[in-house]
């Protein structure tokens, strides 16, 4: 049956085409992670993060104990203990909330000396109330200007009240 | 293999006490069971949703092993049928288990379930009823979708959450954490979807004709994933998910993915040597994963505005623009099967009704050939005939059409069964004809 045969040849043509496309999409998407996810940036250091805590906004500091769960209108905050690394490295903080990692405040980057008076890193959502998700706050080492490695992080969900 | 003597009282005698005890037992279940019903739906309680899933396991289960008991010893003349409905209890009994496993994880979102049921039952009517040369059936249909519903969300579940903890967890949060989350997805997603569509090439060939089927399949896998993770979604993002994934994203998320999937491994079905068919398989899973990729680590990239009014311009836009072109791959390989099965089905015809005692007549070739022409001469049956015209007629159809892809099949030499499946179709089409029973 010949004509059966032409029909497999173009559906098989455009599958290989779809099969090289893909390719390409995962290749875009393996340059996009090495580039973020620079290899060799490993160094073994670690930072102590002492807890998240609630947050008292008008007086900028912790109380109560540590936790892993808040409600939407309660602020609260990390406490990072900067003098666990190294003074000259060049460190960061930051929230990031739900799976697109959005930015939800920090502190850095700068020299982890630089620092050490900013041991309270308070979430920042630019308004009283935190959308519910997930947060998850890291400390990253910075070079050339961008994070390359993460020296230590935590998670808090945030549920409606 | 000999068997062993009839029992001089196969069937003793059983005091009258105990089938009174048995009434009791069975009446105090019914009891149990009615109460713990009343309780779900009056108070939602989980204890009593517990007690109904476990009543149901045990009773499937128990069931399957009598079923068992009869093909080994009670019936073995019987064994395949005794095992094949065994097989199928067990089957359920272990879909049952994994839905509630989903059920638990969507936080018992029993409106979600309701109101998922009659959009996902359409987009399968619809899916099946596109396929019109030779609609695949419905309990195909079901198990595939069943299979994405249960089975694929629960091991793409358990391997994502391995992923996580182990990979995503040392990122940095940002680009290429949401890249590694998307590849995540996509593999451990699109892997368990396509395994249903694997499964039924290997096992129900006979019902896996070429790429038409494969994305019909394919595609129901994906709806049934679908239907799930929208009820799951919809447990903590509200209705919006519902509009979101049964509405805009019915046919363009997952149905679309694993309908690449099917595509390749329907194509394989026809496809000549080892090589071929192992190309054309990698390419439906390599576009599928990238697909469902590019969504997940790209769509964050998509305009997302904040006035509600631009939302409603903005997601449509996000669907077409992100999935619609995999969409148009699928449509353009499901439309050139079809064309294929159509031109095959009428060499095939017109090949059939050449034979002296060929089972499709000659003046029946341009009707079997012409999807409009098969329809109306049913509905012309059904005006002098009535009903019982109309469906003798489709039975008629069918089972011509089933004979000439079987014949399509030995043709084209990629068929393992025996000639004789060849003679039972047109046996099967000759006795239909002279309206008497036709062979199984």
């Amino acid at each position: 049956m010949k004509e059966a045969a032409d029909d497999t040849t173009a559906t098989f043509g455009l599958l290989v085409a779809l099969g090289v496309a893909g390719i390409v999409i995962l290749g875009i998407g393996l340059a996009q992670f090495i580039h973020f996810e620079p290899p060799g940036q490993r160094t073994g250091q670690a930072v102590r993060i002492d807890g998240v805590y609630d947050y008292d906004v008008n007086n900028k500091r912790v109380f109560g104990g540590d936790k892993d769960h808040f409600r939407t209108n309660e602020p609260f905050a990390a406490i990072v203990d900067w003098r666990s690394l190294p003074p000259d490295l060049l460190v960061g903080a930051s929230w990031d909330s739900g799976g697109f990692a959005l930015d939800a405040g920090g502190v850095g980057p700068a020299r982890a000396a630089d620092l050490i008076e900013k041991t309270v890193v308070p979430v920042n959502r630019g308004n009283q109330r935190f959308p519910a998700g997930d947060y998850e706050f890291v400390v990253e080492r910075y070079a050339g200007g961008r994070p390359v490695e993460v020296l230590s992080h935590v998670w808090v969900v945030v549920v409606g009240s | 293999m000999a068997l062993q003597p009839a029992a001089a009282y196969p069937r003793p005698h059983r005091a009258p006490r105990y089938k009174l005890a048995a009434a009791i037992g069975g009446a105090i279940l019914l009891v149990y069971l009615a109460g713990s019903v009343v309780e779900i739906v009056a108070f939602r309680d989980f204890v009593a949703i517990i007690d109904v899933a476990g009543l149901l396991l045990v009773g499937f289960f128990a069931f399957g092993t009598w079923l068992i008991i009869h093909a080994v010893d009670r019936q073995p003349e019987k064994r395949r049928l005794h095992l094949t409905r065994a097989a199928i209890v067990f089957g359920l009994a272990l879909s049952l288990f994994l839905f509630g496993v989903n059920l638990l994880n969507a936080n018992l979102n029993f409106v979600g379930v309701l109101l998922c049921i009659p959009t996902t039952g359409f987009a399968l009517f619809l899916l099946r009823w596109v396929d019109y040369n030779e609609r695949e059936p419905w309990r195909l249909v079901l198990v595939a979708a069943g299979w994405g519903a249960v089975v694929a969300t629960t091991l793409a579940l358990v391997f994502e959450s391995l992923w996580s903890a182990t990979i995503d967890a040392g990122l940095i949060p940002g680009p290429g954490q949401a890249v590694a989350t998307a590849f995540n997805a996509a593999l451990f997603e699109e892997v368990p979807k396509g395994l249903a569509v694997v499964l039924l090439y290997l096992v129900m060939r006979d019902e896996f004709d070429d790429v038409v089927d494969g994305i019909v399949y394919g595609a129901a896998v994906g709806l049934g994933f679908n239907f799930m993770e929208t009820v799951v979604y919809m447990s903590v993002g509200g209705a919006n998910q519902w509009l979101f994934r049964q509405w805009l994203g019915l046919y363009l998320g997952h149905a679309t993915y694993t309908a690449l999937i099917g595509a390749g491994i329907g194509a394989a079905r026809q496809l000549r040597g080892p090589v071929r068919k192992g190309i054309a398989i990698a390419c439906g899973f390599t576009i599928a994963v990238a697909a469902h990729f590019s969504w997940d680590a790209w769509l964050w990239y998509f305009p997302q505005p904040n006035d509600p009014a631009l939302q409603l311009l903005s997601l449509p836009g996000m669907y077409l623009a992100m999935d619609g072109p995999f969409f148009l791959a699928v449509m353009a390989l499901f439309l050139l099967g079809l064309r294929a099965e159509g031109r095959a089905l009428s060499t095939q015809f017109a090949a059939e009704a050449a034979l002296p005692d060929g089972a499709v007549l000659p003046a029946e070739v341009p009707v079997l050939s012409s999807v409009g022409r098969r329809i109306d001469a049913r509905f012309r049956m059904l005006q002098h005939r009535g009903w019982y015209g109309y469906f003798w007629l489709r039975r008629l159809q069918r089972a011509q059409i089933d004979l000439a892809m079987e014949r399509w099949h030995r043709a084209r030499k990629e068929i393992d069964t025996p000639l004789e499946a060849e003679l039972k179709l047109r046996d099967r089409v000759l006795a239909i004809r002279a309206g008497t029973k036709p062979p199984a």
